[in-house]
């Protein structure tokens, strides 16, 4: 029977073939079939990485558990539906912590390793991939492969940030470190202007535990990115707020079309967010739930209505940082899209394959499926090119082979490297065929 | 029996521990503090289900993989290593279901599905019995379907073989009625494991971890049998009640 699988963002979607398996009995037979397939965490990728048309998909649900948990040595080994939230809560509890926490609890550990994401402290302790200790993988044509920097290294390297494109990823084994609070206090910073948040973050980079900002990217002229920057602190001896029960980010079947964000209410909607932070500028917060902020506030994902959305991030190098801030500006007032979402993250790093990693700055930019969308990330995709740095091809459903091939240098590499491995193409995606690896 | 009597924590068995309610109550029990013995076909399931226990909850959760399929002594020797070291609950959610269970269907898939969900069932649950009734106490929960309750043209032989084990259930209810032992027995509804995946159903699926807390909470209580969730016993009271000239045209 075939079901259909929408991406997070709500722009894609096929009709597949899902299995649920519960034992390793049945992966293992699911896993040794001829035909392609493709795996599915949480499914809160924005762009459909875990499905494509005539591929069957198949389920990690129920490998969600811990199958080794070393306190001393602050290693952690897991089957990849475990969720990053109940991952943070088992380690939390014996003074661990990890520190690569993408904004949903719900996103799974392979998912976090297919994607090689980040979190809100990527200028200090590097993306998801840097804390993988080893992994193994299942594949029809290689059996069980287990990876790591000193066995099958080329193949651990393709599969951090390889969009799950090499296989299955049945365990991953994870560094810990010490939990440096019991509490977190955050504070938020008022910027007024995308540069000035720039500055403001600098100024906090060696300070804080964790730093990102909210900017009102519809505000014209000089105030263009005004907002807030957040920076977080692991304190102790602080009792943490009371927060009401948070669910997890999980789309309704049926949203009305309509997008709830315009040009008329999006201003409306920032300022009553905003004034809402700066009437509160320091919270206290449990560490679990500070830490995925995004978390109990979905609705801001429904309100884009039944045609989804799109969010475009890049990460600026430094040099052309300023050019791009004003040319970015620039394309915002030309297209006259209307931003929902504007950020800012700092980077430190270096690029290689298709990883979204570097040094620089991250801006990241949410808008409703519009025309106009269109336009302004086209005109982004001409910018990334020109200025340099990279996009996040696990963010954006829209970006093109011919874009990736352009902005990501090793784009070569890793397509021909993925197909010496898999040259049958045992694992197929959607996004795997849209930018043609 | 009074509520003072209610098991908070020991030694329990789950059979069926690898998925579904059977996971979940063994989640749910060693959430509760109780050691396990977890129990199903898959070695390698049980070894990692154990691992998940210890790191989330502590305690002692031992893997004794067993195939309901093996033979006598296979099964007998399963039950004499569970109970070796103490046993105070056994819970057998195991069993098995079959897509071509039509009634029409080949004599060795109809053993298969009977021995699963029945013959097998009632040889291990009668050993544990066995040593309830030596320690002088115990609670056995065993699981029926409501395709026993309401049999249709689907799942025949499963159908059956959850009727006759329901059947064996309330007869050992009379037998040790007055003693320290409880059977439970409860007849599940649709619920949302990987024997229900991708099944258009006339009903919403409860969660395997709802039905495990109710399971749970009743451990060592008077409870003796019951649908879950608890809505399903006016619906099957209701297709029991309509006359054969409407039950016949039904199709659920």
């Amino acid at each position: 029977m075939l079901s259909e699988v929408r991406s997070f963002a709500r722009t894609e979607s096929v009709q597949v073939r899902r299995h649920e398996p519960a034992s390793y009995g049945h992966l293992l037979g699911l896993l040794r079939s001829d035909k392609a397939r493709s795996i599915r965490g949480a499914g809160l990728s924005y762009c459909l990485a875990s499905a494509a048309d005539g591929v069957d998909c198949i389920s990690t649900g129920a490998f969600n558990r811990v199958l080794e948990f070393d306190r001393e040595r602050r290693l952690i080994r897991v089957e990849p539906g475990l969720a990053i939230g109940d991952l943070v809560s088992v380690v939390c509890a014996s003074g661990l912590w990890f520190p690569v926490l993408p904004g949903y609890p719900s996103i799974t550990i392979g998912g976090c390793v297919a994607m090689n994401v980040h979190g809100k402290t990527q200028h200090n302790v590097g993306n998801f991939a840097e804390h993988v200790e080893s992994l193994v993988l299942l594949h029809p044509d290689h059996g069980e492969l287990h990876c790591s920097t000193t066995s099958h290294a080329d193949l651990f390297d393709l599969t951090l940030g390889g969009f799950g494109l090499t296989g299955y990823i049945a365990e991953v084994t994870l560094r810990l470190q010490p939990l440096a609070g019991t509490a977190v206090r955050r504070v938020a910073h008022r910027v007024r202007s995308l540069d000035d948040a720039v500055a403001t973050m600098d100024d906090l980079a060696t300070k804080t535990d964790a730093l990102y900002s909210w900017n009102d990217f519809n505000r014209p002229g000089a105030s263009f990115g005004a907002g807030l920057v957040y920076a977080e602190y692991f304190v102790d001896g602080e009792e943490p707020e009371p927060e009401p029960a948070r669910s997890m980010p999980t789309l309704p079947g049926w949203l009305p079309r309509r997008s709830a964000y315009s040009a008329v209410t999006m201003p409306l909607i920032n300022r009553v967010y905003e004034v809402r932070d700066r009437l509160r500028p320091t919270r206290i917060g449990g560490v679990v739930q500070t830490a995925f902020p995004i978390a109990g506030n979905e609705i801001y994902f429904h309100l884009y209505g039944g045609r989804g959305f799109y969010e475009y991030q890049w990460i600026v190098p430094r040099p052309s940082l300023a050019v791009a801030i004003a040319r970015l500006r620039e394309a915002v007032a030309a297209t006259r899209a209307t931003i929902t979402l504007g950020s800012l993250k700092l980077f430190a790093g270096s690029q290689s394959l298709l990883r979204f990693d570097g040094d620089g700055v991250c801006i990241t930019l949410d808008a409703v499926d519009h025309p106009a969308t269109a336009a302004l990330f086209a005109r982004l995709d001409r910018l990334v090119i020109e200025h340099g740095g990279v996009v996040n091809i696990a963010k954006d459903s829209r970006l093109s082979a011919d874009v990736v091939a352009r902005v990501f240098p090793e784009y070569r590499d890793f397509r021909s490297r993925l197909r010496d491995f898999d040259p049958h193409r045992r694992f197929d995606t959607s996004l795997r065929r849209r930018i043609d690896v | 029996m009074s509520e003072s009597r209610r098991r908070s924590s020991g030694r329990a068995v789950v059979l069926g521990a690898s998925s579904g309610v059977g996971r979940a109550a063994a989640s749910r029990l060693a959430r509760d503090g109780w050691s396990t013995v977890l129990s199903s076909r898959g070695a390698r399931d049980l070894e990692a289900m154990s691992a998940d226990l210890e790191a989330r909850y502590g305690g002692l959760h031992e893997t004794a993989p067993i195939d309901l399929l093996a033979d006598d002594d296979a099964l007998g020797a399963y039950a004499g290593h569970v109970t070796s070291d103490g046993l105070d609950v056994a819970i057998i959610t195991a069993g098995a279901i079959d897509a071509d269970d039509d009634g029409l269907t080949d004599w060795s898939t109809i053993d298969r599905l009977t021995t699963a969900n029945y013959t097998a069932v009632i040889k291990i649950a009668g050993r544990f019995l066995a040593h309830f009734e030596q320690q002088g106490c115990g609670t056995l929960v065993l699981f029926s379907s409501i395709a026993a309750a309401a049999p249709r043209s689907r799942n025949v032989a499963y159908a059956a073989a959850k009727s006759a084990l329901a059947s064996w259930a309330t007869s050992q209810q009379h037998r040790l009625a007055d003693t320290e032992i409880e059977v439970q027995v409860y007849s599940l509804g649709y619920v949302d494991t990987p024997m229900t995946a991708g099944q258009k159903l006339l009903f919403p699926k409860a969660k395997p971890e709802f039905v495990a807390d109710r399971v749970v909470q009743n451990l060592g209580t008077s409870h003796r049998r019951g649908y879950l969730p608890k809505w399903w016993a006016p619906i099957v009271g209701t297709i029991r009640a309509l006359p054969w000239t409407i039950y016949k045209r039904l199709r659920f």
